[in-house]
């Protein structure tokens, strides 16, 4: 189990004697411990840190601005027009629902494939997932027109015996998203109650003491807790592996089910969820790479884990590519002659811009990521990253707002343009992502210290000559502690 | 449940004293049934129409496997997994098999004419295929299976034979040059395979067509070959082969990729069902229209509970995906299950009414007897394990923890 590599930060090696060692630097129990719970605990927070929230809050401001004066003044401050009645809402909403998924697929799939290099990366992303689906669900909420029935989308029984169209994908929607954000809740929530009892032991004030201390349920560590809080992992995430698939299908079921050429096509669902994890892990790529960098965490998020990303961001991206292609093919070989036109007028019509926006960050760029140099180097990937989020982006709009400027009716054709509202509502938004990303980071351990001392050779009792004893603060043997350990 | 102490050497990894039997019982059964179909298919009087149709279905499941053995071997190759290497060399024949399934294709394309509909003359004058007349010319879609075939038949044999060289050689390159094609493999093959369901099976009806029925045809594929790769493991076992080094963990294994493609493929077919239904435009719910009357709607119905309800909920515990009996049951019954939902696929176009004979079971017979013939022989003579590939013993030891 020793990486082949010389520099000790490289585990990328594709030698395949050997498994990659995910937790490099010689780090024990101990040093894990510390390292993650230590920028909750004991570092002052750094000036920067506060430099970045003031603008994210900032901006998180400027969104309930803007969604005030919606309030106040109605939909018609967005460029939305006839025929576009679909415009930046709905993108936003399908893009924040879409970050989402790596979170569910590194939880929950990858937990059920056993990809021990999960565990690095996974609290990251689960938190990554909740900020997003709380960013998307803002905006069916405030899009809906007359806010103060904005209830009515939930099946709730009242005495006009009102009730939502259960035939709408609209509702499904409701369904899907609010399941998707409770699992999630509670799968991360689930996750991190062992770490919170560390945080809690570790605490040193009082205040601290007792939050962490509720939080943390009352663990103890015992046996009995392990053997529950395992079973419970293990059911969270196969519930969590449907949930995968089902948000984002239902997601594509808005636009699928209806007949307007270029959103009805069967291959959305699953050419959707392609999109979604694509899309996820790009955005937590972009984030990881700076949080490792400023946290001092390269040795726990190496370069192997972000390798991996790496692949499947190329993997889906290619399946994104292959639907695509599916679609233009099928639009021609189809022979309708309205669902052609829709095609056509993507790529060549008054919205090809975007379209080509779409197609160079989706499919062309992360091409580059065939190459080995390519895909392990930091600034290259980062860079690629920040595309596949724009372009991920675009695909929304390409879909949601392409297809109707340009419905059946000619007369009634419309170019559709943001305002300043439509603008500032979605950087809004990011803002408020940012925002509770940058508190996750400030009072959460930001990675699963419990999990990630599972997949170390040093918790495998019969590992060679290792003689391994303790609970996670260790009495780690001399000789593998880190040199020059706190 | 992994014998810790297991070593390659401890089992008969060799088909010696069973392959030639094996080759010889298997290829008389399928050259005796595929004589009895054609036979069964010459007395139905209809110019052998039937029988193009019974032919196609069996030959497109029969493909669709081998189909599930090329894409599973790429994509264990570049997710660098090892759990599989003991069984992988089984996977490895499945997938190099396709110059045969090449040469079986030829009655398809001889019989195009009458299972196709854009061979028909009516339909191919109508204004809806003008666009796609030189799509449908016989020259294109006899060049576009050859292109399938050169692909496939390319990737089968070449990781087969890099994977007996590795026998020889026990080079860590090959394993290296492998996973370096593997990515370019999965990305052409995902093209292919959805191209050639497109003109194998969709073009049946010319005019109908879906985005996602590639998908719809490789899920239901790579889940039998889950199910094959099944029955083939325990046959071997049951003779003494492969005893031990495939432990229960692999087994669990297996009911995994069974259970999971299981959901994945009724998530694919009720995408594409639930989408045409709900929008409801004539000429996409046309196609859902002929098979849901006259006896073919009641087989779509069992086929939801067939093909995903019950296998569903027989494989969702851990104690049945390791419980031999238990798996080599829903494995058969998975074949027949996704062997049906192909039936159903294709057989509406030919009769409105619910048809069924002793000649789709012996054309099934016949395909998948030459199929198994075929790949006894490129097993016999090499070892049922890849012997020096660098994650064997990884895989010897392996544990679902």
């Amino acid at each position: 189990m020793k990486s082949s590599a010389t520099d000790y930060l490289n585990n990328t090696s594709d030698d395949p004697r050997y498994t990659q060692e995910l937790i490099l630097g010689g780090n024990d129990f101990t040093s894990i411990t510390e390292t993650v719970s230590d920028i909750v605990l004991e570092r002052k927070t750094p000036l920067a840190w506060y430099v970045m929230f003031t603008i994210t809050a900032g901006l998180t401001g400027i969104l309930f601005l803007m969604i005030g004066y919606l309030f106040l003044t109605g939909v018609g401050v967005w460029g939305l027009n006839n025929p576009v009645g679909w415009g930046w809402a709905i993108v936003n909403f399908v893009f924040w629902v879409g970050i989402g998924h790596a979170g569910t697929l590194i939880s929950a799939i990858l937990f059920l494939l056993r990809q021990k290099w999960r565990t690095s990366i996974n609290r990251f992303a689960e938190a990554m997932t909740i900020f997003a689906v709380i960013c998307a669900g803002i905006f069916p909420g405030i899009h809906v027109g007359r806010v103060w029935v904005v209830w009515w989308l939930f099946p709730i029984p009242n005495f006009q015996n009102m009730w939502p169209n259960f035939r709408s994908p609209l509702l499904w929607d409701v369904f899907a998203v609010g399941t998707y954000a409770t699992v999630s809740l509670l799968f991360w929530y689930t996750g991190m109650v062992p770490d919170l009892a560390t945080l809690r032991d570790r605490a040193k004030g009082r205040l601290q003491q007792i939050i962490y201390g509720v939080l943390s349920l009352g663990w103890v560590g015992s046996h009995r807790h392990w053997h529950r809080y395992e079973k419970a992992y293990l059911i969270l995430a196969g519930l969590a592996t449907p949930l995968v698939l089902s948000v984002h299908s239902v997601v594509s079921f808005d636009f699928a089910t209806a007949q307007l050429p270029g959103w009805h096509t069967t291959i959305f669902p699953p050419y959707f969820v392609a999109g979604a994890v694509f899309s996820g892990f790009a955005m937590v790529g972009t984030i990881l790479i700076p949080a490792r960098q400023f946290f001092g965490l390269k040795e726990i998020i190496s370069l192997h884990h972000l390798e991996n990303m790496n692949k499947i961001i190329l993997a889906t991206g290619s399946m994104v590519g292959f639907a695509y292609a599916t679609e233009f093919f099928i639009a021609w070989y189809g022979g309708n002659p309205t669902e052609g036109f829709a095609f056509v007028n993507r790529a060549f019509g008054p919205y090809a811009w975007a379209y080509w926006i779409m197609v160079t960050c989706n499919v062309v760029t992360p091409q580059l990521f065939w190459f080995k140099k390519l895909r392990t180097s930091i600034p290259v990937m980062w860079v690629l990253y920040i595309f596949v989020n724009i372009g991920m982006w675009f695909e929304r709009f390409v879909i949601t707002v392409s297809s109707l400027s340009r419905d059946f009716l000619p007369s009634s054709w419309a170019y559709y343009r943001p305002t300043i509202v439509d603008i500032l509502t979605f950087l809004g938004s990011w803002g408020l992502f940012f925002t509770l990303v940058l508190l996750f980071i400030r009072f959460l351990p930001m990675v699963a210290m419990a999990e990630v001392k599972t997949v170390m050779p040093i918790a495998d009792p019969h590992s060679g000559e290792r003689h391994i004893v303790g609970d996670y603060h260790g009495d780690i043997p001399e000789h593998v502690r880190r040199k020059g350990h706190k | 449940m992994n014998d810790k102490s297991v070593r390659i050497e401890d089992t008969n990894t060799s088909l010696t004293g069973l392959g030639r039997r094996g080759f010889m019982i298997s290829a008389v059964v399928g050259v005796i049934a595929m004589a009895a179909t054609v036979a069964l298919g010459a007395a139905a009087g209809d110019g052998m129409r039937r029988l193009g149709y019974t032919y196609l279905i069996s030959y497109a499941y029969v493909l669709s496997v081998s189909l599930g053995a090329l894409t599973f071997l790429p994509i264990m190759s570049v997710t660098k997994a090892s759990w599989h290497i003991v069984i992988r060399r089984l996977a490895e024949v499945m997938a190099a098999v396709m110059p045969l399934l090449a040469i079986l294709a030829i009655p398809v394309i001889l019989f195009a004419g009458k299972i196709y509909g854009w061979a028909d003359p009516q339909i191919a004058a109508s204004a809806a295929m003008a666009h796609k007349a030189a799509w449908f010319s016989q020259g294109a879609f006899i060049l576009r299976w050859v292109i399938y075939f050169c692909i496939w038949s390319g990737y089968g044999i070449f990781f087969w034979r890099q994977s007996l060289a590795q026998d020889v050689s026990g080079d860590d390159n090959i394993t290296r040059r492998v996973e370096n094609l593997s990515g370019f493999s999965i990305m052409i093959g995902a093209i292919t395979i959805a191209m050639a369901s497109f003109d194998l099976l969709m073009s049946v009806d010319p005019l109908w067509f879906s985005t996602i029925f590639g998908v719809y045809y490789w899920a239901g594929g790579f889940v039998s070959f889950f199910a094959v790769l099944t029955l083939l493991t325990f046959g071997l076992q049951n003779t003494g082969r492969m005893t031990r080094i495939v432990s229960p963990e692999h087994i669990h294994d297996y009911g995994k990729g069974m259970f999971a493609f299981t959901f994945f493929w009724a998530y694919i077919a009720f995408s594409q069902y639930m989408l045409y239904w709900y929008a409801n435009i004539p000429e996409e719910t046309n196609w859902f229209l002929e098979r849901s009357r006259e006896g073919w709607g009641k087989l779509g119905i069992f086929l939801i509970f067939a093909a995903f309800v019950l296998p569903f909920a027989g494989l969702i515990s851990r104690y049945a995906k390791r419980h031999r009996k238990m798996l080599a049951f829903w494995a058969v019954w998975i074949i027949a299950a996704q062997w049906l939902n192909l039936y159903w696929v294709v057989m509406p176009s030919f009769s409105e009414k619910f048809v069924f004979g002793v000649m789709d079971v012996t054309c099934f017979i016949g395909i998948a007897g030459l199929w198994l013939a075929a790949i006894t022989r490129l097993a016999m003579g090499h070892s049922l394990v890849p012997l020096k590939d660098p994650r064997l013993e990884a895989s010897l030891r392996f544990e679902n923890a």
